[in-house]
């Protein structure tokens, strides 16, 4: 049996009040319950392809490793970390955001594609080789990737938060709220009914005196 | 902007593809959650690290600090792996809060 909201006087006011909070209640619990199935139908969408692009971005990853090996390996981990210097820029981003029930979930937009022809990485042809330009490529495009993954991953964390957050609403709701709410009820019910038959006894005993009275 | 933290090869290699904040580590000596928190405050849209990095304990509770702080969606934490290869991890972060969403492992 759940216990019953504390700090209620029986009376009609409060049976009102009460059945108008149920019903309150009853909404909010399945408004709440459609948001989380359709929070954990988005949240199991992306997780899969989060699996995808982890994949597809670790596998990027380590043949640009190789790449860079073989690089350091011809040219000397010296030279490569000094053309590495040469080879900055400035990488522009859109970032913004879009909502899903409420919940924000990033989305990182490239202006230009990343990978850039050999002229413009800004080293020179002299100090560089095949293997340079190869493993800057292949990081170019992990980089890209990792950016992809990045958006995913962020927004398989906030919707699972999210989904979290609906789920225990959605449990308190259902097993506690409501049932003291309707416990609640119950008891005032009971009680009015209660002192209904006390006043009822109450009022045959008063007329059996009266009666006595008069004769 | 993007930032990268990692092992000299990670480092060599991003900044060959151009990336501009690399911070390089040769050892797990250095102070990386202080790094972490520099960039968190500068307003870093992406910090890439090195699993072996992050898996270090001091970092692991920097980077969940941050994320549990963060009002914005920035900065998005990526793990990538190093020259090695993926880490084998003891708790798979992803699958980890699918059991907790939905109650269930799903693969």
């Amino acid at each position: 049996m759940p216990e019953i909201v504390e700090g209620v006087s029986p009376t009609r006011m409060e049976l009102l009040r009460l059945s108008r909070r149920e019903k309150l209640a009853e909404k909010g619990h399945d408004l709440l319950r459609e948001k989380r199935d359709a929070l954990i139908a988005e949240f199991l969408d992306v997780v899969s392809e989060v699996r995808d692009a982890r994949k597809e971005a670790e596998d990027k990853l380590k043949e640009a490793f190789d790449f860079l090996i073989v690089a350091q390996a011809l040219s000397g981990v010296e030279q490569v970390r000094q053309l590495s210097l040469m080879t900055s820029r400035e990488i522009e981003m859109d970032f913004s955001s879009r909502s899903i029930m409420g919940v924000h979930v990033p989305i990182l937009e490239l202006e230009n594609d990343l990978a850039r022809k050999v002229t413009e990485r800004g080293y020179g042809f002299m100090d560089s080789s095949a293997a340079v330009d190869r493993s800057a490529r292949s990081f170019e495009e992990a980089l890209e990737k990792i950016i992809k993954l990045a958006e995913l991953e962020e927004a398989v964390r906030n919707l699972a938060g999210e989904v979290e957050k609906t789920k225990r609403r959605v449990n308190a709701l259902e097993y506690i709220m409501i049932p003291r709410l309707k416990a609640t009820r119950k008891y005032i019910r009971m009680r009015l009914e209660e002192m209904e038959r006390e006043n009822f006894t109450r009022l045959k005993k008063i007329k059996a005196m009266l009666e006595r009275r008069e004769r | 902007m993007i930032a990268v933290i990692g092992d000299p090869e990670t480092a060599a290699g991003f900044r060959l593809a151009g990336v501009k904040e690399v911070y390089e580590y040769s050892d797990g000596r250095e102070d990386v959650a202080r790094v972490l928190d520099k960039l968190a405050k500068e307003e870093v849209a992406i910090i890439i690290i090195n699993e072996r990095l992050a898996a270090e304990a001091k970092n692991r509770d920097k980077i969940r600090e941050i994320n549990a702080k963060k009002r914005n969606v920035i900065p998005i934490i990526v793990e990538v792996p190093d020259k090695k290869g993926p880490m084998v991890k003891e708790v798979d972060e992803i699958g980890r809060l699918i059991k907790r969403a939905v109650g269930v492992a799903v693969k």
